[in-house]
C-alpha cells in the first residue's frame, strides 16, 4: 500500500469513510481509544463505525455505566474492549498512554470536558505534545462546492494571535496532507479582499500571506485577506479580477475568531446541507469529537477522518517548519 | 398581505413579499403626497450588474435612477449589456469615484435625490465620503448600520442579519444601536415583535470570553425593557437560534431559541462570512441596506446578482415611501 498522504485527494465525507475502510483492509482495522466512554451518543457512533469496518473502539471509562448505557441503546457491550477507569481525568491519562504506546491511532472524546482532555494531551508527560496550540478543523462536504472545505478554528482557540494563527495553519495543513492534498490552498478570511487599516484583521492576513509567498511557511499556498465569497466562488474571484490560484478554490478557510469559524460552519451545515467531519489537530494523534446535535453521518465521517489522519500521521514527518524567529530558535 | 395579523412575529416567507410591502407603502403615500418614484443616486454608476438591477427596479415602477460616474463608460455598459433605460433617468458626469459619492450626498441634501446606492467603489471609501463632516451625510447623533434580509432555500422565514458590512468591531453601546436599527427595520416591514438572537460560538457563558459576557449583558438589558417591542436572547449558537430541533435537543427554552427573526453578530468578520456563506453556497437571495440615517442607503455586495440588487432597491424605496408618508415607527 502506498503512503496514505500520497493517495488521491479526498473530496467528500463518503470518500473519507471509504478510505478509512481501505486502510482497515490493508493494514488491519485501526483502533480508536475513547476517553471516558460513558456516553450513549459516542457509544452508538463507535458501534456503528465498528459495524462498518471503519475503526475498532477501545473504551476507557466507567465499565458499569458503559454496560448499562449499552443496554439502553441496544448494543452488546462484549463487542468492545473496555478498560475500567471511572475517573474522567484518569481516563484521559490512560487514553493518552494507550495512544502514545501506538496501540491506537486516534483519541475520541467521550463524557468529559474538552479542556480536561486537551490539558492531558498538551502535557509533556505523555509524549503526545506536538505544537503549542491545538485547533479544531471542521471538514465540510458542501453540496455546490467542488471539493472538501475546511473551516478553522471554530472550536478551540478563541481569538488567535499571530503565532497561534500560524499554528492553526500548520495544523490544518497536516490534516489536508493526510487527506492527500499535497499543496493545500488556504484562504485567510477578513471580510474584504484588500489591505485596509479600517479593517485591522486584513493586516495580519497580508503578513501571513506574504510569509507563505517568501517560503517561510512551506508546502502551502496562502492568500489573504479574502472575503468568503472570493475564497469559494470562482465567478466572484473572476469578477474581481484576482488571479490567485487560491481564490475560488480554497481547501481551508481560516477564520479570525472562534465565533466566525463556528458560525460559518454551522451556517453551511444548517443552510447549505453540508456534512460535517470534525477533528482536533496539533497533538501527535488526532482527536475526534462528536456532538449530540450531529447526524449519524456526521459522527461516522468524523471517526473516519480520525482514522485517516491517525494512520497517515504515523507514516509522516509531523514537524512543520515555519521560519519565524521563535520557531527558528526552537529548531536550532 | 399582512405578515403580522396573527401574533406580531415574522411571517415573511420570501423576498417577493417585501416587493409587495413596498407597493403598499407607495399606495399609502399616494393618498397624501404627490405620487412619484423614489429617486436613487447610484455612485459611481459604471458597474454592469448594478445597472441591470437598477433597470429592473425602474421597470418595476418604483425607482427613478440618477447615475453618477464616468458618463462614457456608463453608456458603454448600457449599450453592451443592452440595458433598457427610461426617459426619466438622469446621468451626471463625475469621473472621480469619491467625488461621485460626494455629489450624490449633495443631491440628497438639496432634496434632489431620495436615497443612494453604493456603486463601483470600495465600501470603506464610500462611507469615508458619506461620513465626512462637510461633504458627507451623517449627523453626529445618528448611528448607521448595515442590515441584510435573506431568503434561504428550505428555510421557513426571512432572516434579518446585522451588521455584516459597515461597523467593524462595535463596542457594547454600538451593539445596542445596531440592535435598535435592526429592530426598527423589522417594525417598519411589519414584524411588530421580532425575536432577536445574539450569536456566539456557544450558549454557555464563560467569563473569559468577552463576547459571551457582552451578549449576556445585552440579554439582561432586554429583559428589563431595554429594547422596545422585541424579544431578545443570547448568547446563542447559530443552530440553537434557528433550529427548533437543535433547541429542543439541547433543552434551550425561551422565546427566541429556535425561532429567531434577527441574528446579531459580534463583529463584521463573523457577519460578512455568515452572509456570504448564505449567498454563495447557501444559494440565498438577499436585500441589503444601511439604516440609521435620514435616508436609506442601498449597499449591495459586488458579487450579487441583479435580482438581489432589485430586492435591496425595493426595500430602500419602500422605506423611503413609508418615511415620507409620515407613518412607520419613526
Amino acid at each position: 500500500m502506498q503512503p496514505i498522504s500520497k493517495m488521491p485527494p479526498l473530496r467528500s465525507a463518503q470518500e473519507i469513510i471509504e478510505r478509512a475502510k481501505d486502510i482497515g483492509k490493508a493494514q488491519g482495522i485501526q483502533r480508536v481509544v475513547i476517553a471516558a466512554a460513558q456516553d450513549d451518543d459516542v457509544l452508538e457512533a463507535v458501534h456503528n463505525a465498528q459495524l462498518e469496518g471503519i475503526a475498532e473502539g477501545v473504551l476507557v471509562g466507567d465499565r458499569q455505566r458503559i454496560r448499562s448505557l449499552c443496554k439502553t441503546i441496544d448494543v452488546d457491550p462484549r463487542s468492545f474492549h473496555i478498560e475500567n477507569v471511572p475517573d474522567e481525568t484518569q481516563a484521559a491519562i490512560r487514553s493518552a498512554e494507550i495512544a502514545a504506546a501506538g496501540d491506537a491511532c486516534a483519541i475520541m472524546k467521550g463524557f468529559l470536558p474538552t479542556s480536561t482532555l486537551l490539558r492531558v494531551l498538551l502535557s509533556k508527560k505523555y509524549g503526545l505534545r506536538q505544537v503549542d496550540t491545538v485547533s479544531h478543523v471542521a471538514v465540510l462536504t458542501v453540496p455546490g462546492y467542488h471539493k472538501l472545505l475546511g473551516i478553522t478554528d471554530g472550536g478551540i482557540v478563541v481569538r488567535p494571535d499571530f503565532e497561534q494563527k500560524l499554528a492553526i495553519i500548520s495544523n490544518a495543513v497536516m490534516i489536508c496532507r493526510a487527506m492527500g492534498i499535497q499543496l493545500p490552498k488556504i484562504a485567510m478570511l477578513a471580510t474584504i479582499d484588500m489591505v485596509r487599516e479600517e479593517v485591522p484583521e486584513t493586516l495580519e492576513c497580508a503578513t501571513i500571506s506574504r510569509m507563505a509567498e517568501e517560503g517561510q511557511i512551506p508546502h502551502v499556498q496562502i492568500e489573504g485577506p479574502v472575503s468568503f465569497d472570493t475564497a469559494v466562488d470562482r465567478r466572484v474571484a473572476e469578477i474581481m479580477g484576482f488571479g490567485s490560484p487560491v481564490m475560488g478554490d480554497a481547501d481551508v478557510v481560516v477564520a479570525s475568531s472562534i465565533e466566525e469559524g463556528n458560525i460559518l460552519a454551522k451556517s453551511l451545515i444548517n443552510f447549505a446541507g453540508a456534512i460535517f467531519s470534525g477533528i482536533i489537530a496539533g497533538a501527535k494523534v488526532p482527536i475526534c469529537l462528536v456532538s449530540r446535535a450531529d447526524s449519524a453521518m456526521n459522527k461516522m465521517s468524523s471517526i473516519a477522518l480520525g482514522v485517516v489522519c491517525g494512520a497517515a500521521w504515523e507514516q509522516m514527518d509531523l514537524s512543520f517548519p515555519i521560519y519565524t524567529d521563535t520557531y527558528r530558535q526552537k529548531a536550532w | 398581505m399582512n405578515p403580522t395579523n396573527t401574533d406580531g412575529h415574522n411571517h415573511y416567507t420570501d423576498l417577493s413579499q417585501i416587493h409587495q410591502w413596498t407597493h403598499e407603502q407607495f399606495l399609502k403615500r399616494a393618498k397624501t403626497k404627490p405620487d412619484r418614484r423614489c429617486r436613487i443616486a447610484l455612485a459611481p454608476a459604471q458597474d454592469e450588474p448594478f445597472l441591470q438591477g437598477v433597470a429592473l427596479a425602474s421597470e418595476a415602477g418604483f425607482l427613478q435612477p440618477i447615475l453618477i460616474g464616468n458618463e462614457r463608460r456608463i453608456h458603454e455598459i448600457i449599450d453592451r449589456a443592452d440595458i433598457r433605460i427610461n426617459a426619466d433617468w438622469r446621468i451626471i458626469h463625475e469621473p472621480d469615484a469619491m467625488d461621485a459619492v460626494a455629489h450624490a450626498a449633495t443631491l440628497i441634501k438639496q432634496g434632489e435625490a431620495d436615497s443612494l446606492m453604493r456603486g463601483r467603489i470600495v465600501v470603506y471609501d464610500f462611507f469615508k465620503t458619506l461620513f465626512h463632516p462637510e461633504r458627507g451625510l451623517r449627523d453626529r447623533k445618528q448611528f448607521w448600520s448595515q442590515v441584510g434580509i435573506l431568503q434561504i432555500p428550505d428555510f421557513p422565514r426571512l432572516l434579518i442579519i446585522s451588521d455584516c458590512g459597515l461597523n467593524v468591531n462595535p463596542d457594547l453601546h454600538q451593539k445596542v444601536r445596531i440592535i435598535e436599527n435592526a429592530v426598527d427595520l423589522a417594525h417598519s416591514i411589519g414584524i411588530t415583535t421580532p425575536r432577536v438572537a445574539l450569536l456566539a460560538a456557544v450558549e454557555a457563558v464563560y467569563l473569559k470570553m468577552p463576547v459571551l459576557v457582552e451578549e449576556s449583558i445585552l440579554a439582561h438589558f432586554s429583559r428589563r425593557g431595554g429594547f422596545k417591542d422585541a424579544l431578545l436572547d443570547g448568547p446563542l449558537s447559530l443552530d440553537l437560534a434557528i433550529s427548533p430541533q437543535a433547541a429542543e435537543k439541547k433543552k434551550m427554552t425561551g422565546e427566541v431559541a429556535g425561532r429567531a427573526d434577527i441574528l446579531i453578530v459580534n463583529n463584521i468578520y463573523v457577519g460578512n462570512s455568515l452572509y456570504k456563506s448564505l449567498v454563495t453556497l447557501g444559494k440565498a437571495q438577499a436585500a441589503s441596506v444601511v439604516v440609521g440615517g435620514h435616508v436609506p442607503v442601498v449597499l449591495p455586495s459586488r458579487s450579487e446578482s441583479p435580482q438581489d440588487v432589485l430586492h435591496s432597491l425595493a426595500l430602500a424605496a419602500g422605506l423611503w415611501a413609508q418615511r415620507t408618508t409620515g407613518e412607520g415607527p419613526e
